[in-house]
Formats: structure tokens, sequence, C-alpha cells
């Protein structure tokens, strides 16, 4: 890979209170790239992607974007530079339809103030024709629809505003067998499209199947970098639970 | 010697001089009076005013007595008011007058004074009478409001013979049963004169103005031949007032209560027929029964301020400018 | 074919359902007029129709506001306390300092969203609970008014003011008329504008707006300094019709606009914000009150009929919410049937 990295972070640190949620964290993510972010609950993983897509900001430590220095406070600032988030609730508002979701915050606009509800309708309907051909449902309340169809928008959202960098928070806990499918299928599009992806996720099999290089967390540091190709599972369980290999394996990691 | 003599005249003269002084001290005595109210509304804030300045009276002219007179307000809650007479009573005032925010649930306070031996002069007095009360002072009687509005009410009658009441009755808030009287007494009369005084509808205000002009402006309509509202105070009489002169009737009669400014000033401008009420200005008066009971020239277990006064088109002139007493 | 025919008249009989759950004020306030205007040879009078907009005005200004405020899962309790000080200031200000009536307006306004930011920055700032903030605020407010006014009404107001209300355009006053923009204003603001659309979201889901990038804390300020000028537009009406400032003024509003709200179809927990039933959730009250005088019915139990209509419009509230629910889960079963085929 001789492709520039999109993503940079480097020497990241957060503290809440007394607690080091996140000690000095390195991590690049280039085009095309599919990097799986594992540990246990507390481990730091949270606070990593949402320092990265400006919820928190870091207490040291920086973000390089294509090579230069970015500074993220806020989601809006993330979302400008390209870095898009799917939260593992969503972050939907229930009680609004898949238009007015895929557009919160970035409407089309009439006259600076009106929804351009008609634009925004048309291109809702393209943006998931091409995701989920089956999803047709854009204007009854999202509380209605399954969870693939609820993961569809969120993820209409990155590919719509051209995301560079997307960061998946378990984008499969709470599908089924079917759209689990989906999903992955979705991934592998925006991974061929050159969209960076950092995905989090419980469930190993499905990092395996995805991720190209696994980076694993514990105690808020990073305790192990693999390659998929070259790892095992029982490593990086052993890593996830240990914080520490059983059998190192120097060769694997990348700084 | 000379300087001994002269300096034992220096000290008897000086020793003289601060006795006489604390003669004087003496002489003045301090009276603290607590004052309790249960909320200081419109007419309770006015009625406290008048008390104050009777004590900047009483204090300018009076050289034996100095008053010091404390306010607390229960802001309508029992509890404020069960923990300002606590206050009140640590400074051991001579006298605790007192508004009840609830006959019952204040009950606590007025034992607490009572246990403290500070006499009590009721200004919210119960029916019957507490024990605990040292002076029952009536400053709005009911009783005597409704006669008043009676007495009012039949003089009208007498100069108009051929004239029908039909009342519409605005109360004020349907849990104070209180003020209820005040209609209920027109009710009485036209019980004994049905061909003269009717009953045609009756409804809550609850004291405000614009509920009051609401429910004037529906009973114009549902009630054509209405032709007096007779109101529970000033506040929802300006409602009737208003909606009368906005539907240019000028025919139909409008009555309220207390007295305020602003009713009197209605009276003369001919916008509403009658008010019925002491004068918040005599409520000065509660000092110097407070005095009476601290000093014991005042005896009586009542008091009611006088007088009630009915002040209508004929004599809001004279009321204006204090010629009625 | 007829299979599909079958299914869109259903779809047309569920489409109607929706329609009238979604708009149970409007039904409601329908057959309350029908019923009423039997029952009463006087309530449909060219007068008593007037009387009763006259009489709505003021309740249905502050509703608007409050709809806002209620849609982004709020609650402003201030709301009497505010009214109150605004009628006094602005009444003050036209007869103790002789301030222009439009200026003393303006100034009303003014107070009223200076006010509604006051509440929103605590809000914000802090944290806390709307609920706790504005019970606090409105007593402050309150207070403010009992210091400054001595509990003294102010009266004698200049003549351009009252004929605020006492102007007539034909048969109708000032203020009906001045109604009908701010109520096609505040439908236009919730259904079509961008801020609408993030108000309603804020109150579905304040996380899925806050990591859309929207700034909360300005949208807040936004909804609670325009209800809080909405107040002050009905502290004017109400001071000009009562021509005076009273100290009890709009004391009895909160429970009633809250009503009006909610039976109008805008839930108590947010996330919606129904204009249209809003005015029809005043209608609805006003009629009731209006007709109960008209039917001379007993003014206690013109209390008790109000308590219950309260209760039945939050049960309504809650009951339609979980019909539409149901009806658009079996809509949606239908059609996840009909792509499966």
């Amino acid at each position: 890979m001789t492709t520039a990295p999109l993503v940079e972070l480097e020497n990241i640190s957060k503290a809440f209170g007394g607690v080091q949620a996140v000690d000095n964290v390195s991590l690049t993510v280039s085009p095309g790239e599919v990097i799986g972010l594992l540990g246990h609950n507390g481990a730091g993983k949270s606070t990593l992607i949402r320092i990265l897509s400006g919820a928190h900001t870091a207490d040291s430590g920086r973000i390089l974007v294509g090579g230069t220095e970015a500074t993220i406070t806020s989601p809006k600032d993330a979302k400008a530079i390209g870095i898009e988030t799917i939260y593992q609730t969503l972050a939907l508002a229930d009680n609004l339809d898949a238009v007015s979701n895929l557009f919160l915050g970035r409407e089309r606009r009439r006259f600076g103030i009106f929804n351009d509800r008609r634009t925004m309708v048309r291109e809702t309907t393209e943006i998931c024709a091409q995701i989920n051909p089956r999803f047709t449902n854009l204007q009854t309340p999202v509380r209605n629809l399954s969870g693939g169809q609820r993961q569809t928008i969120a993820i209409a959202r990155a590919v719509y505003f051209n995301a560079r960098v997307l960061i998946m928070d378990e984008p499969t806990a709470a599908l089924g067998p079917g759209e689990t499918a989906m999903v992955k299928d979705l991934i592998q599009q925006l991974k061929s499209k050159g969209v960076g992806i950092i995905l989090i996720s419980h469930d190993i099999e499905d990092v395996f199947d995805l991720a190209d290089r696994m980076v694993v967390m514990a105690g808020g540091r990073v305790v192990g970098r693999l390659n998929t190709h070259e790892a095992t599972r029982e490593q990086v369980l052993s890593l996830i639970i240990m914080g520490a290999e059983t059998k190192p394996n120097p060769a694997a990691a990348r700084p | 010697m000379v300087f001994t003599r002269t300096c034992f005249r220096a000290f008897t003269f000086s020793v003289a001089l601060m006795a006489s002084g604390l003669a004087h001290a003496e002489d003045v005595r301090t009276i603290k009076i607590a004052f309790s109210v249960d909320v200081l509304d419109d007419t309770q804030n006015a009625a406290t005013q008048a008390m104050h300045k009777r004590v900047d009276e009483l204090n300018a002219s009076r050289k034996d007595v100095k008053i010091e007179f404390d306010v607390y307000d229960a802001q309508g809650s029992v509890d404020k008011q069960i923990s300002d007479v606590q206050t009140a009573l640590i400074k051991q005032p001579n006298v605790l007058i007192f508004s009840a925010v609830d006959s019952v649930g204040s009950l606590p306070a007025m034992q607490a004074a009572k246990d403290a031996g500070v006499p009590i002069l009721d200004r919210r007095p119960t029916s019957p009478v507490s024990d605990l009360t040292t002076v029952a002072f009536y400053s709005s009687d009911e009783n005597r409001y409704s006669k008043a509005t009676t007495e009012w009410i039949k003089g009208y009658l007498k100069a108009h013979p051929d004239s029908v009441l039909k009342i519409g009755a605005i109360y004020g808030a349907p849990a104070q049963t209180a003020q209820l009287l005040r209609i209920d007494a027109i009710k009485a009369l036209a019980a004994e004169m049905p061909d003269r005084i009717q009953f045609v509808a009756e409804g809550y205000g609850n004291w405000l103005t614009a509920t009051a002009q609401n429910l004037s402006q529906d009973w114009l309509l549902a009630y054509p031949d209405i032709n007096y509202i007779a109101t529970a105070n000033d506040i929802m009489a300006l409602g009737v007032s208003n909606t009368l002169i906005s539907a240019g009737r000028k025919d139909i009669l409008v009555s309220g209560y207390d007295l305020t400014p602003d009713g009197v000033q209605r009276v003369k401008d001919g916008t509403q027929s009658l008010t019925i009420g002491t004068s918040i200005a005599d409520n000065g008066k509660t000092i110097d029964v407070a005095l009476g009971i601290v000093d014991g020239s005042f005896k009586d277990k009542t008091y009611y301020l006088d007088p009630v006064y009915a002040v209508d088109a004929g004599n809001v002139d004279d009321f204006l400018a204090g010629k009625i007493k | 074919m007829t299979n599909l025919t079958g299914s869109a008249e259903h779809g047309g009989i569920a489409a109607l359902r929706r329609v009238l759950l979604l708009n149970k004020a409007v039904l409601f306030a329908l057959i309350l007029a029908v019923v009423l205007s039997v029952a009463s040879p006087y309530f449909l009078l060219q007068q008593n129709i007037v009387a009763l907009l006259e009489q709505i005005v003021v309740m249905t200004i502050v509703a608007l506001g409050y709809t806002l405020v209620l849609a982004t899962g709020e609650i402003d309790l201030s709301v009497g306390g505010m009214i109150a000080l605004i009628g006094f200031v602005i009444a003050k200000l036209m007869t103790t300092y002789g301030v222009p009536v439009p200026v003393a307006i303006i100034a009303g306004m003014a107070l009223g969203a200076a006010c509604g930011a006051l509440n929103a920055t605590m809000v914000s700032r802090f944290g806390l609970p709307s609920f706790i903030v504005t019970l606090a605020t409105g007593a402050l407010f309150t207070g403010i008014l009992y210091i400054l006014s001595n509990l003294v009404p102010v009266s004698n107001l200049p003549p351009g003011f009252l004929a605020i209300s006492r102007t007539k355009i034909g048969p109708i006053p000032l203020p009906v008329i001045l109604l009908v923009p701010v109520v096609i204003g505040f439908y236009v603001v919730a259904t079509k504008t961008v801020f609408g659309q993030h108000v309603i979201a804020l109150g579905g889901n304040p996380e899925a707006v806050r990591v859309a990038g929207i700034n909360i804390t300005r949208l807040r300020l936004k909804v609670f300094m325009i209800a809080g000028a909405c107040y002050a537009v009905a502290a004017v009406l109400l001071t000009a019709r009562s021509a005076s400032a009273q100290i009890g003024a709009g004391s009895n509003l909160l429970l009633i606009v809250i009503t009006a709200v909610v039976i109008g179809g805008t839930p108590l927990l947010g996330g919606k914000a129904n204009m249209i039933g809003t005015l029809f959730g005043c209608l609805i009250l006003g009629m009731i009150s209006n007709g109960m005088n008209l039917l001379g019915v007993n003014a206690n139990y013109q209390i008790a009929v109000q308590g219950l209509l309260i209760l039945f419009a939050l049960v309504l509230d809650i009951e339609s919410t979980k019909l539409l629910l149901r009806l658009d889960k079996r809509s949606m079963l239908r059609r996840r049937q009909a792509g499966a085929l």
C-alpha cells in the first residue's frame, strides 16, 4: 500500500476525572481500508471514535487528515472534512422519516430558511435505491422501520455526504442474518469506492470477514496490531481478554 | 477644697443627668408589633401600607412609645406562615397581628403565639372565633357587606318602582366560601321579593378580570334581559364593565366590592354602578387596636372596621373628597 | 389486479383513519360545534361567534408559542408570571413614563424574549430540567412584578393602546384578525422550515440532533425566545382587553394552554408540533366554556367538566398515539409482505 493515509491519529489521550480512557493511542486509516477496532467494553474504543467524530475533544495528541492537521471540536467539524459516524444507536430521530433523518442538520434549503423537501425526497430515493433497493418506505417515521432499514438510512447518510472515513459502531449488533449480510455487502461496496472504514464490533467473525487490519485496545491503550490474513482467532481473543498475546507475534504488528 | 466641692457638684450633676437620661429612656416604651399576613396581594398590601403609615404617625406624635412593626408574608403557604410566626416570636413581640392562610392549617402558628404569651389580633377570624384569638378584627365583615348590599338594592328598587332586577352573579374562587355570602344576601332578598329580583345566571370569575369579561360577554347573549351583574370584587367588576363598554350597553348595573381606587374611579366615570367596602386607608386602625391590647385599654373581643361604604354615582364625589366619614 | 385495488381501498380507509387521528382536534371541534348549535339558539349567532373568537385569541397566541416548547420536549411553567410581568411593564411604560404605544409593545416583546432566553440558558447551561427552571423563573417573574407594582394594577391606559382591542374591522375585532397571520406563520415555521424540522427532531431524539452537528443550545434559545415573544403579544392583547394591567393576569393560562396544545395533537413529550391542532384545541376549550355559559350550566359543574376534559385529552393523546403506531405497523407489515411477493 503506497497510498497516503486518509486519517492519522497521533498519540491521542483523553481522561475523564481520574480515569485515563484513552492513553497515547495512534491509528491510521488509508483509502479503501477497513480497520477492525476491538476490545472490551471500557477498553477506550468508543472514546477514541468519539474524539475522531467530534463528540469529545482529546486532551493531547493530534489528528491529521490527508496529511495536514485538523481541528475537530464538534460533530459538524468532523462531517465537514468527510468523517461520518454511524453510532450503534444509529442516532436517528424516531419521529421523523428517512428523508428528514438523512438530511438532519444538512437540509437542502430554499430561500435560506425553508426545507427543500422535494429535492430531499428525490435524492433520498436515489441514494437508497443504490444501497438497498427494497427499502422504499422513505416517508414514514423511522420508528416503524426494521433494523436493516434503519441501518440503511445511517449508511445512506454517510454515502450521500461523500464520507472519506466512515466510523461504524457495532453495525450488525441489532440485525438478523439477512440484514447482516446486506450491511457486510455495503461495507465491501464502500471499501471498493476508496472509503476508509473503522469498524467496531464485538463479533470477531464479522471483523475477520471484513477488516484488513485489526487494532486491539485494552485499558485505553493499543495492545495489539494485526494483519487479518496473518492473525488467528486465539491470538485476537487473548489480546482482548488478557491485554497480551499468549504467544507473542511481533512480525504481524505494524507501527 | 473649692476644687473638691466643684468636683463633687460636677459629679452629682452628672449623676443627676444620667439618672434623668435613664428615666427618659424608661418613659419611651418600645412596643413590638408582628404582622403575619397570609399573602401580600393587592388588598392586603394596601392594608399593610395603611398600617405602616399609622405606625409612622404614632411614632411621630407619641413621645412615650416607639413602635416597631414587622411584616411577615406567608405567600399563601401554611407552612411558611408557621415558620414566620416562629421567627417573629424569637423577637418577643408584644402583640401578633395574624391573618391566617388557612383557618385550620394555621392553628399551630396561633398556638405557638399563645404558648409564648403573645396576644393575637386576628384579622381573618374564623366563625366561631378561635379560643386562641385575643381580639377578632373584621376589616371586611361579610355580614355587614351583605347588609350594605341589600340596603343599596332596596334603595335602588324604591327609586325605580317599575324595574325588576334580572341578576347575573359572578363569584370569586369556588373554594373560598366566605365571599359567597355577598351574593347569597341578594338571593335571600330575591326570595323576599321574587317579583322585583330574579337570578338568571351564576358563575365563577376566579377573581380574574379576563375570566369575568368572557363570562359576562356570553351572558349578554344568553340572557338578553339581564340588567344587573353583581361581582364579588372590583377586579372582576372591571371585566364586566369592559364587556359593557365594548357592547355599548349602559343599561346594566355592575357592582363590585373592596372599594379599590380603580373601582371608585369607575363609579365616578359611570362604568360601574356600585362598590362596597371599608376604606383600605382605615386599616391603620389595626395598629390602634393592637396598642390597645398591649396597654390594656382595648377590652372587647371583637372589632369591626368602620365604616362600610357603599359608593355609587350619588356619593362618589363626596367620597373622593373625603367628605363621607 | 383485483387484489391491488382491494388493498388500495383498504389503504384509503387506513389513510382516512390516520388523518382523523392526527387531526382529532378538528373532528372534536366540529362535533362540539354541531352539538352546541343544536343545544343553544345563541351559539351560531354572528355576535357569539365573534365573541368566542375574541375570547380565545390570547390563549391561542400563547398556545402557538407553547407548541414549539412542548415539541422540543420541554415545558414552560413560567408563562403566567411572565405574562403578568410583561403586561405590567408595558402599561407602566405607557402611563408613568409616557413611552409611545408601539415602542412600549416592542419593549414588552423584547422583555418576553429576554425572559425566554433566561429559561433556555438555565436549561442549556446547567443541564437542569425545564420543569424546575421555569417553576423557579415563574416565581421570580411574579416576585419582580410584586416588587415593581406593589400589587397595584395599572389603569388609565392611553386610548391608542386600548384601540388594539376595541378596533373592529366590519364586525370582527382587530385581535381576531391579527390571529390569522400568526397562526399561518406558526404553521409554516413548524412544517416548512429547517428550524421547525430541527425543533421536532430535538423532541424526538436530542442525541441524534447533537451528533447531526446542530447547535442544541442555540436551537433551544430560539424556541424559548419565540415563546417569550408570543407571551408578550398575549400580554399586550390581554392588557388592552382588560383595559388595565392586572396583577393576576394570565395566572389561569398555564393549565388551559397545555390542555389545548395536547388536545391539538402535540404530545407532552414532544417530537411533534401540530399548530392547526393547537388552534382547534383552543377553539374547543373556548367553545366548552362559551357553550356552558350559554346553556346556563351550573358553575360548579363547569369546573368538573373542565377537569374531565383535561383527563380525556391526556388519555386521548396516549391512546391515539398507540393506535397510530399500530396502524403504521400494520401497513408496514402489509408493504413488507407485498414487497416479499
